[in-house]
């Protein structure tokens, strides 16, 4: 489903070298975790995989397409690409600019131009599988670290998805939110979505990940592997940094 | 365990010279007085609105109008009366916000007419005066019963381009956000500020450069997160409610009120 | 200087509101040509960031503090067309939602605040920026932009106050708005800006921008694509003040006539009789007597004979560089 190949991504003018020769396999239904030091490019790789960061060498392709900044210029494309992979960030906050909670979860459907009655049944089913039905008509604004996650989640979910990407989800979240986000991931995942998120947060991510790709400080590709081995392997993890 | 340096490790003994911050903490004053207001402001849901923001916008808009041309004391005491009107419907809090703030600004009118009053245009002075409250009054009310997401809305109403309802809406949530972010750089400076800094102005400054450097960060990431949707550029109007009952009451008050402001012309 | 309402007579509101649409639709023209990546949200949090800059206490002389007005901060690192934009939304919330500022005044607001304060101080900054090498001469271009826009901005708004008592009076003759005339209005607004709010101003802007300057050189506006030469504003604007002329009684110090001048001494006195040179002789004979044109009011004529006049000398002096350009060639 998401192929990256010798993909490099660097800013200010190529001074900075973020990600460095970067090969990546993703198939449709996987559940992938990232996982690395701070400042190893995880952010970057994911906001690449949404568009967002052009390569400066390598490729990506998407679902057999190639995926470039000229083609992501136009319309129709990027409106498709944008739709059928979902970014949840990791600050909440940049990922909220609407009036009210239900304006922000039907903003995605009503984009892909879907009927007023579609769209409202959608923001209703995003409110009730979140469980925030109550915050239907307040202020992203003032809402708490949690329930702002779950009102961005929602709002991405509302686009339905193939693919959903995800900076650090259960950072400053309660366990007891962890423990229901790690849930609805899980039943996304097994309803055929392909789940790819960067976490620190081991404990809360258990039975979610099958696959882990691990980024090095030197911005490669550390290693791959099933995610529990690669969890449980201590020395390595400690030489990465990472423990 | 790591070594400290000697005066990290024992007592000190600062007596800081008197000197004076005003600036400072006028400054965290009026941010705090922002948030506060602004906190309230966005309280209103949608739901509670029960009156078309944009026909209270546009209404508030005639009114005004009608009370600048008016030369007519009773016409005003009719203003007058329909604001009471109005207040008595709403609650004591908001009340009380806007008879403080229409006070405030008829108070401040008063002090800078006063030289023309005592030179002998008191009657103008008096009458800008009784103006002034009105005005502020009427804007306060609207605002406070609005809330600003009905009043991005009015503006959608009232057929304002894309570009200006999506930078007037994320102007109002930013302003706040960004005004959070300065209210904690300003506590940091107070924070730091045990004695008499030399370069005060630059320490503001360096304030605003950062909240300026940290806003672009936000615009940015904004950016990428309505790209995610789907947002190519267009913005797309919501769905209009049909004008109803009460619409048709604030119209009919309105033109009684156009009526008056025509029988209470002097020649 | 945020006019309230009241004090401008709603036809002085209308005019300025006039004034500032065709300025708001170029603005919005040139901000969405250039409209990349962030500019949009970029727009919005730029008006956001102007009316926080408002909020700003900056300390003056005195132990006094002073409201920053910061337009001439956006417009250096937004630039000017998108500066106008953001300071007039920043505008537009102050009056609507914090009662700050009047409603039917906005168009005056705007005009002071979001036009004259972006735009004349961005030109000085970029005219000295680009005649000056060192980054000193470049930042004192800077404060002294913004110095001399806030000081424009205040006059501006002393000019809308003082022709107040001129323009809108009751069958009394009482003034029914600003009751102070331009002789009152005038020094009352402008010499604070020229003594205190300017300099204070000069020194937030420069300190602000220096900060951003040092610490992400790229994220302040690069400039250079909308190149208005100062010249042309400077020359519109005088133009468009003309009409104050017409306010102002007798006639100007120099221009009587052969009647005229025999009372020119003022204060009663007369010439016992007109100096015999000046007696009649040949007389010119003028197209436009007096600015009068067609039968339209004094100022239509006195404005179009100011942009016309205006647009003459342009023309002769560039007709008279080329000429010059040529000789030194050949």
């Amino acid at each position: 489903m998401i192929e990256l190949t010798g993909v490099s991504c660097s800013y200010a003018e190529g001074e900075v070298e973020v990600l460095r020769d970067l090969d990546l396999r993703v198939g449709r239904g996987d559940s992938v975790a990232l996982i690395g030091p701070n400042g190893c490019g995880k952010s970057t790789l994911l906001k690449l995989l949404n568009g967002l960061t052009p390569a400066r060498t390598g490729r990506y392709v998407f679902d057999g397409e190639a995926i470039t900044p000229e083609r992501l210029r136009q319309a129709p494309f990027a409106r498709r690409f944008h739709q059928r992979i979902g970014f949840l960030f990791q600050n909440s906050d940049a990922q909220l600019f609407c009036p009210l909670v239900h304006e922000e979860i039907a903003f995605g459907p009503r984009q892909m131009g879907l009927a007023e009655p579609e769209v409202a049944r959608r923001v209703a089913d995003c409110l009730d599988l979140l469980g925030i039905a109550a915050l239907r008509d307040r202020v992203p604004y003032h809402l708490s670290g949690g329930e702002k996650r779950k009102v961005a989640l929602a709002s991405v979910l509302a686009l339905d998805p193939e693919v959903l990407v995800l900076d650090e989800p259960m950072t400053g979240l309660d366990p007891r939110t962890k423990q229901s986000l790690r849930e609805l991931l899980v039943a996304l995942n097994a309803a055929g979505k392909t789940v790819l998120g960067s976490t620190h947060d081991f404990k809360y991510v258990e039975g979610l990940f099958r696959t882990a790709v691990v980024l090095g400080a030197d911005h490669r590709v550390a290693r791959v592997g099933p995610y529990q081995e690669i969890i449980e392997d201590e020395r390595f993890l400690r030489a990465q940094n990472i423990l | 365990m790591p070594e400290l340096p000697g005066w990290l490790a024992g007592d000190q003994r600062y007596e800081p010279r008197r000197g004076r911050d005003a600036f400072l903490d006028r400054s965290i004053l009026a941010f705090l007085a922002l948030l506060a207001r602004g906190g309230a402001l966005g309280g209103a849901p949608a739901g509670r609105v029960r009156t078309d923001p944009a026909a209270k916008v546009v209404a508030a808009v005639v009114v005004l109008l009608l009370v600048s041309l008016s030369r007519s004391t009773v016409f005003l005491a009719i203003v007058g009366s329909g604001l009471l009107a109005f207040l008595a419907g709403q609650d004591g809090k908001l009340i009380a916000g806007v008879l403080k703030a229409a006070a405030a600004a008829a108070l401040f009118t008063l002090a800078v007419l006063l030289p023309s009053a005592l030179l002998g245009r008191g009657p103008a002075a008096a009458m800008i005066t009784a103006k002034v409250f009105l005005s502020v009054a009427w804007v306060r009310l609207v605002a406070a019963s609005t809330g600003w997401a009905a009043m991005t809305d009015a503006f959608k109403r009232l057929g304002a381009p894309d570009l200006f309802i999506l930078v007037f809406d994320l102007a109002l949530k930013y302003i706040l956000l960004l005004g959070e972010f300065a209210l904690t750089l300003l506590y940091a400076l107070k924070l730091r500020s045990v004695g008499r800094s030399p370069g005060r102005t630059g320490s503001l400054g360096g304030i605003a450069g950062t909240m300026f450097l940290t806003s672009k960060e936000m615009a940015e990431e904004l950016y990428d997160a309505m790209v995610c949707r789907g947002f190519t550029g267009d913005y797309r109007p919501l769905p209009r409610r049909p004008p109803g009952l009460r619409e048709a009451a604030l119209g009919g008050a309105v033109g009684l009120l156009v009526a008056a402001f025509f029988l209470t012309r002097r020649g | 200087m945020h006019i309230p309402d009241h004090y401008l007579s709603p036809a002085t509101c209308a005019a300025m509101g006039a004034v500032m649409v065709p300025v708001w639709s170029v603005s919005l023209r040139k901000v969405r040509a250039g409209l990349t990546r962030s500019s949009a949200p970029m727009l919005g949090i730029g008006a956001a960031f102007s009316f926080l800059i408002m909020l700003f206490n900056v300390p003056a002389p005195g132990g006094t503090t002073v409201h920053a007005a910061g337009g001439t901060l956006v417009a250096a690192l937004l630039g000017p067309w998108a500066a106008c934009l953001a300071v007039s939304v920043a505008l537009l919330v102050q009056a609507l939602l914090f009662g700050d500022g009047g409603i039917l005044a906005f168009g005056a607001n705007c005009f002071n605040m979001a036009c004259v304060i972006p735009f004349v101080g961005y030109f000085v900054y970029r005219f000295l920026q680009d005649r000056c090498r060192s980054e000193r001469a470049r930042l004192f271009g800077l404060g002294l932009g913004a110095y001399l826009a806030i000081n424009l901005a205040a006059l501006c708004a002393a000019i809308e106050f003082g022709i107040q008592p001129a323009i809108a009076r009751d069958l009394a003759g009482q003034p029914l708005y600003c009751p102070y005339p331009l002789a009152l209005a005038i020094p009352g607004m402008v010499l604070p800006h020229l003594l205190v709010a300017g300099f204070v101003e000069g020194c937030f802007t420069v300190s602000a921008f220096a900060f951003i300057r040092r610490v992400s050189p790229g994220s302040v506006h690069p400039g250079g694509t909308t190149r208005i030469p100062a010249l042309y504003g400077l020359l519109a604007a005088l133009a468009g003040l003309c009409p104050l002329g017409l306010l102002a009684t007798g006639s100007g110090w120099g221009e009587w006539g052969v009647g005229g001048i025999r009372t020119a001494l003022g204060s009663g006195r007369s010439l016992a009789s007109v100096p015999s040179g000046m007696l009649p002789g040949p007389v010119l004979k003028a197209p436009w007597q007096d600015y009068a044109v067609l039968g339209l009011p004094g100022w239509v004529g006195y404005v179009w004979s100011a942009f016309a006049g205006a647009a003459c000398l342009l023309v002769a002096f560039k007709l008279f560089g080329r000429l010059k350009r040529a000789g030194t060639r050949a």
